[in-house]
């Protein structure tokens, strides 16, 4: 078995409007994929078909090496396709114990066996001792826990989670987000996570795949995809992209910031796009280091940005430690360190 | 729709089956009125009897329903934005007079002022008793507006009054509506306090032409009639009850209690003790003293009649929740061609008036269920029909209250769609599931067209009792009849309307 689940060209539509369109995506089993997308680009529609509450008017879905559904026939209805599903705030059965939540999709519930691994499931979300509370009882944390280790309890092929941390706040969602993926290493389950978080795709996912445009733009280690995006809109998309026009001359290029390294080989007028933490200030300047006037200053605490206007008119970000935020009006010398994007 | 989203068979089935057992009884109404060709159907409507019924009808309906959207909407006002003490008490109260039977009241106003028989006294009877229609939804909707927009009113400089009209009215002006329109329908379709007072309605007239016997024709022509009067005024509370108006902007809703002024309150005040005390005190008081006064009370008699309304209700509730539980769940979780058929279906039985149902399952049962013809199991089959589009509702209500993520889930981790239902669907519906039981056994305890037309000949329920010793005014014996009903209706109303309440005044 090399994949968990396998998307074949994948199409969809409501009333003649494309949602997805030929979508192909592998996800091996043991890793977690992100699945990364602005609102609105077609993930829980994508979510869905793979569940099989939507069957895809064309393409092929594989779970485990066996056909789900194909060019608009589903094979497997959603009981039997083995798919954990962790839906948005969690979804709790509120009737339910969370024992019995976690009990919910395995056979014979009142065997031994199933006590058993309910315990394992609890301890392994680390709330042992909360089986017998009300889903209304726990915190909204607590509750998207429980709702993996229902989803994880009948070991399924591949663990589905929709935006999982999009009702907690800010503060609550990175513990919660390490505590989830904690439970995923451990207990080696598959996991395809749906996100708009750019940050919470590149800090849990073994890989990435970018929902752009109804299609899977990209799909990559979360160090690839943000070094070498495949577009200029994956990069815009995936983290800060601060953009200038250049001259490209095979591996270097030119541009109001001097001369820069290129990631990739290219010729001719490119639009070259840095991250912001890639241009700092230069402490040795020379005659020739790029200057501008600072125009503006955010101060964030632990870091801070500056907007400098460059002779070209161009205005550039630049991601500094706090400390060395200068005032606006100030001119400053910058330098770029890395490599630089270039797209035509 | 996607293939995956139809109703599983299991569940189809009988849903389909409960809409078309409900109108089928129409269809013998349709024919009977047939009987005698077009032309005299035609006849029948078009002489000038008919249009002084119309006109009756009419007039009762718009006095009755402009009194109740102002005593509705001041009571309303006066339970969610006043600062009287003990609000939850009073619209408790205010909302007793759901639990009394309009041919009780109506009997006990022309014991105490004989001289309020006919137009006016059924007026006031029935005004009485659908108030709560129009304030039920108007509360429900002042307390989901920003009473912060009061405030801007009056820094503004507009003085309370102005501020109370321009701006509070027109923000629950959609609820007044479809309150309106539901006390409307009520009218039309209500038969105890026209009988009692005598005046001649649609219904009263329907039910004299069938029990006069001669003449079937008339009494199924009328009901079309009536039908049609019905049909449009519940087309107009669906329109109304569309345009909701929304609240701009998020943040939570402030406290909507508001210190208002004495002029404000006084008259408000007035209204509410008025509707409390000529709601229920009349008829409680009145109901106390028959039974103070009452002689020669066959008890034994009065603990059978008791029995016998608890098991039709029962019979009704548990026959009506079974029947409604699957068009409730197809309808709120399965849209499609299916779905929609069973909401209209249900949509227009709701409209039917009480009498019409009855006179056109007696003409079913003549035609087609001979053996059943005035037995019980009839009878309940009628009072199913009318109760079944409001348990339906509730349950549909509370499974389209409860997030599709849950059944998703549930499917997710290898239950069937069916298992789904059981597992999940019923569960989580189960409180507007029994509420929708209670509902249907109070109304088939309070119910008496139907009971009259179907019931058994020997057999006699709270409802017919009153009936029957209210038409000779026989107050020795009615007392203990009256306090019963009232009691039984009165629980199930208080349980029902103390959950609401709490939902509206915190």
């Amino acid at each position: 078995m090399n994949t968990a689940l396998e998307l074949r060209g994948v199409s969809h539509g409501y009333d003649n409007v494309a949602v997805l369109n030929d979508v192909n995506l592998v996800v091996k089993p043991g890793s977690i994929t992100a699945l990364l997308g602005p609102s609105g680009v077609g993930k829980t529609t994508l979510l869905r078909i793979i569940c099989g509450f939507e069957t895809p008017q064309r393409g092929t879905v594989t779970i485990n090496d066996n056909v789900v559904a194909h060019d608009g026939v589903s094979l497997v209805a959603p009981e039997r396709r083995g798919v954990g599903l962790v839906p948005q705030e969690g979804a709790l059965f509120p009737h339910l114990s969370v024992s019995d939540n976690i009990a919910f999709g395995l056979k014979h519930r009142r065997s031994v066996e199933t006590r058993n691994r309910v315990q394992e499931m609890l301890e392994l979300v680390d709330l042992a001792g909360n089986a017998e509370r009300r889903p209304d009882q726990l915190s909204g944390g607590m509750q998207q826990r429980v709702a993996l280790a229902r989803a994880l309890a009948p070991r399924p092929a591949i663990v589905l989670l929709d935006e999982p941390f999009a009702s907690l706040d800010a503060s609550l969602r990175v513990t919660v987000r390490t505590e989830i993926v904690a439970a995923l290493r451990q207990s080696q389950a598959t996991a395809l996570w749906v996100t708009h978080d750019q940050q919470e795709a590149l800090s849990c996912a073994d890989e990435v795949a970018v929902l752009l445009g109804h299609r899977i733009a990209q799909h990559a280690t979360p160090v690839d995809l943000y070094r070498t995006p495949a577009s200029r809109s994956i990069a815009e998309f995936v983290g800060e992209a601060v953009r200038v026009r250049g001259a490209a001359h095979g591996t270097t290029a030119t541009c109001a910031l001097g001369e820069l390294v290129l990631a990739q080989t290219r010729q001719g007028e490119v639009t070259i796009v840095l991250r912001p933490e890639q241009i700092e200030l230069d402490d040795a300047p020379t005659a020739h280091s790029p200057r501008g006037e600072v125009i503006a200053s955010r101060f964030y605490g632990h870091d801070g940005e500056i907007d400098v206007r460059l002779p070209s008119n161009e205005v550039v970000v630049s991601r500094l430690h706090a400390r060395l935020l200068p005032p606006v009006g100030a001119t400053v010398a910058l330098r770029v360190t890395g490599q630089a994007l270039a797209f035509a | 729709m996607s293939r995956l989203l139809r109703a599983p068979f299991a569940l189809a089935v009988p849903a389909l089956l409960a809409v078309v057992v409900a109108l089928v009884p129409l269809l013998y109404l349709v024919d009977t009125s047939l009987q005698r060709g077009v032309q005299s159907v035609l006849d029948e409507i078009f002489v000038s009897r008919t249009a002084t019924l119309v006109v009756r009808s009419l007039a009762l309906t718009v006095v009755v329903t402009l009194a109740c959207a102002v005593v509705g909407t001041i009571n309303a006002w006066l339970v969610v934005r006043s600062s009287i003490p003990l609000r939850p008490l009073w619209l408790m109260l205010l909302s007793m007079p759901l639990a009394i039977p309009s041919y009780l009241s109506a009997f006990a106003w022309i014991t105490w002022i004989p001289s309020l028989n006919g137009f006016w006294g059924a007026s006031i009877v029935l005004t009485l008793a659908s108030y709560p229609y129009v304030m039920l939804p108007v509360a429900a909707m002042l307390r989901n507006t920003d009473p912060q927009l009061d405030d801007v009113a009056r820094s503004l400089g507009a003085s309370p009054v102005r501020a109370l009209m321009r701006v509070t009215l027109r923000q629950v002006s959609p609820a007044i509506w479809a309150g309106a329109l539901l006390v409307a329908l009520y009218v039309v379709s209500d038969f105890g306090a026209v009988a009692t007072m005598r005046i001649e309605t649609f219904t009263w007239v329907i039910y004299g032409a069938y029990r006069a016997g001669f003449d079937p024709t008339r009494a199924a022509t009328l009901s079309l009639v009536l039908i049609a009067v019905a049909l449009l005024l519940m087309m107009v509370e669906r329109r109304a009850r569309g345009r909701t108006a929304q609240r701009v902007g998020a943040g939570s809703i402030r406290t909507t209690v508001r210190r208002s002024s004495l002029n404000l309150v006084a008259p408000a005040l007035l209204i509410a003790v008025s509707s409390i005390g000529l709601g229920i005190g009349v008829p409680v008081i009145s109901a106390i003293s028959w039974m103070r006064n009452g002689k020669d009370v066959v008890w034994s008699e009065v603990w059978s009649t008791i029995g016998a309304s608890f098991g039709v209700g029962a019979l009704t509730g548990v026959a009506t929740v079974l029947l409604a539980l699957p068009v409730g769940i197809l309808i709120a979780r399965f849209k499609g061609p299916l779905s929609a058929f069973s909401e209209g279906a249900v949509y227009v039985t709701h409209s039917l008036p009480g009498v019409v149902i009855a006179l056109s399952v007696v003409y079913f049962g003549i035609s087609l269920a001979r053996p059943l013809y005035q037995e019980i199991p009839l009878l309940v089959f009628g009072q199913m029909i009318i109760f079944l589009p409001l348990v339906v509702g509730s349950v549909r209500t509370s499974i389209e209250q409860s997030r599709t993520a849950f059944e998703d889930v549930s499917r997710s981790l290898g239950t069937s769609r069916m298992m789904t239902v059981f597992r999940v669907t019923i569960p989580l519906a189960l409180p507007g599931i029994a509420a929708g039981g209670a509902l249907a056994v109070l109304g088939a305890v309070k119910e008496l067209p139907t009971t009259l037309l179907l019931r058994p000949t020997e057999l006699d329920t709270l409802a017919t009792s009153i009936w029957k010793y209210s038409s000779v005014s026989d107050f020795g014996s009615i007392g203990p009849y009256a306090v019963a009903l009232m009691l039984l209706a009165a629980l199930p109303t208080a349980i029902l309307s103390t959950v609401t309440v709490l939902k509206v005044v915190k």
